[in-house]
């Protein structure tokens, strides 16, 4: 972790792709011209020597770039030349040791050239040397060389004094001179820091030496028999150790004494320098690289006690300055070092001076930037209150959306419209070829328009019809091939619709004048969807009008609060119809107080209006044909008196009701019973069939018994049990089809008597429904109403005294539905509810 | 780490391979040093040398710094036969830290408790968000349950054993071995090894403990080759006692461990050594011994830092937060970048309502680099409480962009904190719907949306939501206050009553509880 970036002052970059070993950097004033100049060597063998003068970098800065014979492993400056104390360059290849002189240009600006004082060659590949004045005599300095493979050369001048194999040898470890103590330390493959007596090195015996360094790696396998130096003071740090330094670290040291200081992976270590005593150690948490020490202050500094700053460099580019142990400082360097010094150049005191992996070069110092990368600005841009507080609306009003639970349909959807039809056709557009042969039928043409609201276009649209027999369309599906969206003139689709007056529907009450039309189609985007429309179907497509006829068994007298109309002008549509049924062509209906229409299935009815009071009456010989017209009286009658009140005060016809209902019931169990009887005999089928089977299959068959008689016997029956029932369910048809007009009249009646608003109307059409065809065997109309009453009468149409369930509650304990055994009790209940509405009960 | 496949770098014309292996290892390139070393070893199979190097590198490439990742596994927190007290006196045990204000710690009001019922720290390590479920203190299928789920409800689990972890590990770079060697199948097959061979060969024998221990975690084999190390030093050194303490710890035999680090730690005193020992007393639930270790370790190294941090967790784990404080303090006194401290020191100033100071630390955080949703999240609240508003829906909207799943919860749960103290409460109970989005677990954001709904009337709502957190969270006391003064108000005095004890039984001392708690029992004796 780094506090600051480390600052670039001057770099140099090689631009090449060569490799550079850590040792192969040194920092001297290797000229001896005054001033530090930066040494580089890579493995490709280029010397380099830089001079930083100024902050950036120039091309004369490269004093000297020269191409050596044999890759570079150690740069070192010292006075390694007898006679004089001019600084000398050591160069260390892997199997050479050369000392060269770096001569600067005679003229300013020229390249400096380099002369070889000595060289020398060396037995074994080489991994690093160490420079100093061994012994603390003499005038120069001597170069002792560590082998890669555990021998330690000293070398006096050019001359190689002694080689000694180190012990416990296998992969090298950095080397260190200790000049106070005379010896060299370094850290081996058993993670100990081992200090060796120049001396003793020195005075070991002659047999030590190796012959060659294949001779050592098989003397190595051969394990203790080779003779190998012992170590001065041996001690486990027990980390691999990535470098080693002299420095005056610790407090409490005596004037020139040292501490070692040991850089291992996870610890930094301070020995002794005398008997390697462990006297400091500070875990770090960074992966460390490289270290270097340097003295604090100037000396002028009384703060510092002559202690040295210690350098830490870590894998990622942390710079850590300690002293004294605490962390002075950390930055963080862009190119991570792997290895590091400190230099004054051009008169600033304590640059950094480090090497990266690639042969940079830098000069660094510590700046107070903070590191930019991590962090980055904070402001790229400004807030804009207004658009978020918009955004925040938006947002806002989509949760509420959604949560609301309302979803708003799409924007590119169909909408039908459907044309409501006045009146028939014109006997023109009739008569073209009608399937059913019946050319007298009335037909009705309502134009649906089909609108795409959505861009381009949807195909595959399809139009279905749906009507209720005895009307029927034309064309009960009708596929769009295509529909074009926008705002332009929408697609009309012609639906004739048609009433059967004969043939296999003849004879059919209309249970309902109205027509559905759905438009199901996909979306652009793969939704299905639907759109609909509702079509109401006028009067005389399945009524018209004959002369008066005096059937009045059963009778319907609607009162309203205002003078009557003639019921000329409210059947205007029925009585403008040309009379084609041969009833006298001027359709005597016209005779102002009486009016008699003609259902398309045959029943007539007969509509009466009083003289002075706005009274009506409607007889008919069938109780059900009697809904239509009331309905469309009422209806007509609100149509022309808008704010009319229409009531029924006679009681109400359940009697008649209840033996509709009675009929349906009957019919259904009549079918169930022939059901039952077909299941039986089936069955009876089925088991002869296999006895007989079994029979013929058999190798000694046993004689029939007349199983043949009784399979062709129940077979008959089968027949006509088969027949029965359908003539049953035709039956139960018809049924249901009187006791959803039946219904609708006594639903309509209730409304007008006991005067519910549209929503109590609501509820009792949905109490009392007028969908009483059978579409399943298991539910049928009587038990779905006896529920449904039982529940109103149970909570919405409950007594007053008595405590009222909640829906919810009393929705749990119901039985599953079955069919009842009776309809005694729905009929009580259908009283019952009649007379909780006529004292007041509302639904809702 | 480098991927164990690479191919090997091109060595310049007349250097030693050895050396450009040698030098890429000290660079921690460990890939281009293991290639290189197989291609020596292809060339010649018993060079010494590249064989150690190659351990070594194979070592280090998959090492983990073990001292600091510590968790404990199911199996050893159930089955726990070390605690050597049944009902520890209050500080005396990580299962039982020291409670109130009277340790120095801070109100369980004011500062958020974590699961184990200390304050959370400011800065997550395995095992500082979780409970250690302690067979003594809670026992049957609570403390079962605590051990299953992770700290943080429901994002990480524990190991099943101490070294479950570790074996996934070796599994792991058994399968990269096994994917990435040359000639298949693992470097060394250390199960076909004759130890006493290695044993006697010390140069050996410590490279390849290192790679049976960290590389394969093969504690028992490892362990073996200690041993037999051991016995050829003549028990003289340290560093094999060390790592035969580690291998006790790792297996569990934790006196074992014990011995074996005090006995290293006699031949020669070491940081490494000591905070193992005091990891061995802290898997004890010994922490005071444990502190004594660090204390004595830090008399003989007093510059380091880990000895100082390893005292502060345990006493932030004690629930003596002054004194964690102040050891937190000493440790920036060492070193001014360190992370952890500075995160607990700021974590300490939130939450002793100092935020501007937080904020300086959060903001020097920021300036070493960190940048994590954390410290994102913290800033933009020290920034909120310190009167800054201006920067802190800035700082929310990166800690969201970083947020993973894990920890996008809390950052949304912040959010509609934030937005409560602007009063925007609209906006609060969507943070607070998004944080249960995405972290289905996120109890707090449960509390809280309780809390709202009440406000908004919705009285089953808030029934619900508190019940959930009841439920995922029992050391939060506040959800069990709301729900016992809900029942009260509703007229349901009897849950009321066994909420506000369970209250009372999160946080002992808080004081709404009590009062309710009074006003219950008199209405008690009135029926």
């Amino acid at each position: 972790m780094s506090l600051f970036k480390a600052r670039e002052w001057w770099a140099a970059t090689t631009g090449s792709e060569e490799e550079f070993a850590p040792t192969a950097f040194c920092v001297a004033d290797v000229d001896n011209q005054g001033g530090n100049k930066v040494a580089t060597g890579s493995l490709s063998g280029l010397l380099r020597i830089y001079h930083p003068r100024q902050r950036g970098y120039l091309a004369e800065d490269l004093l000297l770039e020269q191409r050596l014979d044999a890759p570079i492993i150690q740069l070192a400056a010292g006075e390694l030349l007898p006679g004089h104390s001019r600084l000398a360059l050591a160069v260390l290849h892997p199997r050479k040791l050369a000392v060269y002189e770096v001569h600067a240009g005679k003229q300013n600006g020229a390249y400096h050239t380099l002369a070889r004082a000595w060289e020398s060659p060396l037995a074994r590949n080489s991994f690093s040397m160490v420079l100093g004045r061994f012994g603390g005599r003499g005038s120069h300095e001597s170069v002792a060389v560590q082998s890669i493979d555990g021998s330690v050369s000293v070398f006096e001048g050019e001359a190689l004094s002694y080689t000694r194999l180190l012990a416990n040898f296998l992969i090298p470890g950095p080397l260190l001179y200790s000049p106070r103590t005379n010896s060299l330390l370094t850290a081996n493959s058993l993670l100990q820091v081992v200090s060796f007596k120049l001396s003793a090195l020195a005075l070991a015996r002659a047999d030590a030496q190796p012959q060659a360094a294949a001779g050592a790696a098989a003397g190595a396998a051969g394990g203790k028999a080779e003779k190998r130096i012992a170590p001065d003071w041996a001690i486990v740090v027990g980390e691999h150790v990535v470098d080693m330094a002299l420095g005056r670290f610790t407090a409490g040291l005596g004037g020139g004494a040292h501490d070692v200081l040991v850089l291992g992976v996870q610890t930094l270590f301070a020995l002794k320098e005398g008997s390697g005593q462990l006297i400091y150690q500070r875990r770090l948490d960074m992966q460390p690289s490289c270290m270097t020490v340097y003295p604090a202050g100037d000396g002028a500094d009384p703060g510092t006690g002559g202690a040295d700053n210690v350098l830490l460099c870590s894998a990622t580019g942390a710079i850590l300055v300690l002293r004294h142990s605490a962390i002075l400082w950390a930055a963080r360097a862009e190119r991570p070092p792997i290895a590091l010094a400190v230099s004054p150049f051009a008169g600033i005191k304590g640059l950094l001076v480090s090497l990266s992996a690639q042969g940079e070069a830098c000069a660094l110092y510590l700046g107070t930037d903070p590191p930019t990368n991590g962090v980055g600005g904070s402001h790229e841009k400004e807030l804009d209150y207004d658009e978020m507080d918009a955004e925040h609306r938006t947002l806002l009003a989509q949760i509420r959306e959604t949560t609301g639970g309302q979803r708003a349909e799409p924007a590119d959807a169909i909408t039908l419209r459907a044309q409501q039809p006045r009146s028939v056709d014109p006997p023109t557009e009739r008569g073209l070829g009608d399937a059913d042969g019946a050319s007298n039928a009335q037909s009705v043409t309502v134009r649906v328009a089909v609108t795409h609201s959505g861009v381009g276009a949807l195909s595959d649209v399809r139009l279905s019809v749906q009507c209720e027999l005895p009307v029927y369309a034309l064309r009960e599906t009708i596929p769009l091939p295509a529909v074009m969206g926008g705002s332009g003139t929408p697609l009309t689709v012609p639906i004739v619709f048609r009433a059967r007056s004969g043939g296999s529907g003849s004879g059919l009450c209309p249970t309902s004048m109205q027509a559905v039309v759905v438009a199901s189609y996909v979306t652009a985007d793969g939704q299905p969807r639907t759109a609909r429309a509702e079509v109401q179907l006028p009067l005389p497509l399945v009524a018209r009008a004959i002369p008066p006829v005096k059937s009045a068994d059963f009778k319907v007298t609607l009162d309203t609060d205002q003078p009557p109309l003639p019921l000329a002008e409210l059947f205007d549509d029925v009585l403008a119809l040309p009379a084609s049924l041969g009833e006298g062509g001027k359709g005597g209906g016209a005779s102002g107080s009486a009016l008699s229409l003609r259902l398309c299935s045959g029943h007539e009815v007969t509509a009466l209006t009083s003289k002075n009071a706005g009274r009506y009456r409607l007889q008919s010989a069938s109780f059900d044909a009697l809904w239509l017209l009331a309905a469309e009286l009422s209806a007509r009658l609100r149509r022309r008196l808008p704010g009319v009140r229409v009531s029924f005060n006679e009681p109400l016809p359940l009697t008649e009701y209840f033996a509709l209902i009675d009929a349906h019931f009957a019919a259904r169990q009549q079918l169930v019973a022939v059901s039952s009887r077909l299941e039986q005999r089936a069955r009876q089928f089925r088991v002869v069939q296999k006895r007989l089977l079994v029979r013929f299959k058999d190798r000694n068959p046993a004689p029939l018994f007349n199983l043949d008689a009784l399979l062709s016997g129940t077979h008959g029956q089968i027949v006509a049990l088969a027949d029965d029932a359908h003539a049953a369910r035709a039956a139960l048809d018809a049924a249901a089809r009187a006791l959803a007009c039946g219904t609708q009249l006594v639903n309509l009646l209730v409304v007008l008597r006991f005067d519910l608003d549209a929503e109590n109307a609501a509820a009792l059409n949905a109490h009392i429904s007028a969908r009483t065809a059978d579409t399943s065997s298991e539910q049928g109309w009587e038990e779905r109403t006896d529920a449904a009453l039982a529940h109103a009468l149970r909570t919405s149409l409950g007594k007053a005294g008595a405590p009222k369930e909640s829906a919810a509650s009393s929705s749990l304990a119901l039985p599953p539905l079955a069919m009842p055994s009776d309809v005694s009790k729905l009929k009580k209940h259908i009283t019952v509810v009649c007379d909780r509405l006529s004292k007041g009960g509302r639904f809702v | 780490m480098a991927a164990m496949g690479e191919a090997a770098p091109e060595v310049p014309p007349g250097v030693d391979p050895l050396y450009v292996a040698i030098v890429r290892f000290n660079r921690r390139d460990y890939g281009a040093t293991i290639a290189l070393c197989t291609q020596l070893l292809d060339a010649q199979p018993y060079d010494q040398a590249a064989w150690f190097l190659k351990t070594r590198a194979l070592t280090m490439a998959v090492w983990i710094d073990d001292v600091e990742v510590d968790e404990e596994g199911v199996a050893d927190a159930l089955l726990d036969d070390n605690a050597t007290a049944s009902m520890p006196r209050p500080g005396t045990s990580l299962a039982r830290p020291m409670t109130g204000a009277a340790a120095g710690g801070v109100n369980a009001s004011v500062r958020p408790m974590s699961a184990s019922g200390r304050p959370t720290t400011g800065f997550a390590r395995p095992g500082t968000q979780s409970a250690r479920p302690g067979t003594q203190s809670r026992g049957g299928t609570a403390g079962l349950a605590a051990a299953m789920g992770g700290g943080r409800l429901g994002t990480a689990s524990r190991p099943m054993t101490s070294f479950g972890r570790l074996v996934r590990l070796g599994t792991a770079s058994l399968a990269a071995a096994a994917s990435g060697g040359a000639g298949g199948g693992p470097f060394i097959a250390v199960d076909r090894l004759d130890l006493r061979k290695y044993a006697e060969r010390p140069t050996l024998a410590r490279a390849l403990f290192d790679y049976i221990l960290y590389h394969d975690h093969n504690p028992k084999k490892a362990l073996e080759l200690a041993a037999l190390a051991t016995v050829a030093t003549d028990f003289g050194e340290w560093w094999w006692k060390e790592r035969l303490g580690k291998c006790y710890f790792q297996l569990g035999l934790l006196r074992d461990a014990e011995k074996q680090l005090r006995s290293s730690l006699a031949a020669q005193p070491t940081v490494l050594a000591t905070l193992e020992l005091a990891r061995v007393y802290l898997r004890l639930d010994q922490p005071n011994a444990a502190l004594d270790v660090y204390a004595k370790g830090a008399d003989a190294f007093p510059h380091d830092v880990s000895l100082v941090v390893g005292q502060a967790r345990t006493c932030d784990a004690l629930n003596e937060g002054g004194r964690a404080v102040a050891l937190y303090k000493r440790a920036l006194a060492l070193d001014a970048t360190h992370v952890e401290s500075l995160a607990c020191l700021a974590a300490h100033h939130f939450y002793t309502d100092q935020p501007e100071l937080a904020l300086r630390f959060f903001r020097r955080l920021l300036q070493l680099g960190v940048s994590s949703t954390a410290l994102w999240n913290n800033l933009a609240l020290s920034c909120f409480y310190s009167a800054q508003y201006d920067l802190c829906l800035a700082a929310f909207e990166r800690a969201l962009a970083l947020a993973d799943d894990g920890e996008a919860g809390d950052v949304w749960y912040n959010v509609g904190q934030v937005a409560i103290g602007i009063g925007d409460l609209g906006l609060a109970y969507q943070a607070f719907k998004v944080a249960i989005s995405v972290d289905t677990n996120h109890v707090e954001s449960y509390a809280n949306l309780g809390v709202l709904e009440l406000r908004k009337g919705n009285l089953d709502a808030a029934r619900a939501n508190f019940q959930t957190v009841h439920e995922m969270a029992p050391h939060m006391f506040e959800p069990f206050f709301n729900g016992a003064l809900l029942a009260f108000k509703l007229g349901d005095f009897q849950e009321a009553h066994d909420l506000a004890s369970k209250a009372i039984g999160a946080f002992p001392e808080h004081h709404d509880s009590h009062e309710l708690l009074r006003q219950l029992r008199q209405l008690f004796a009135h029926l």
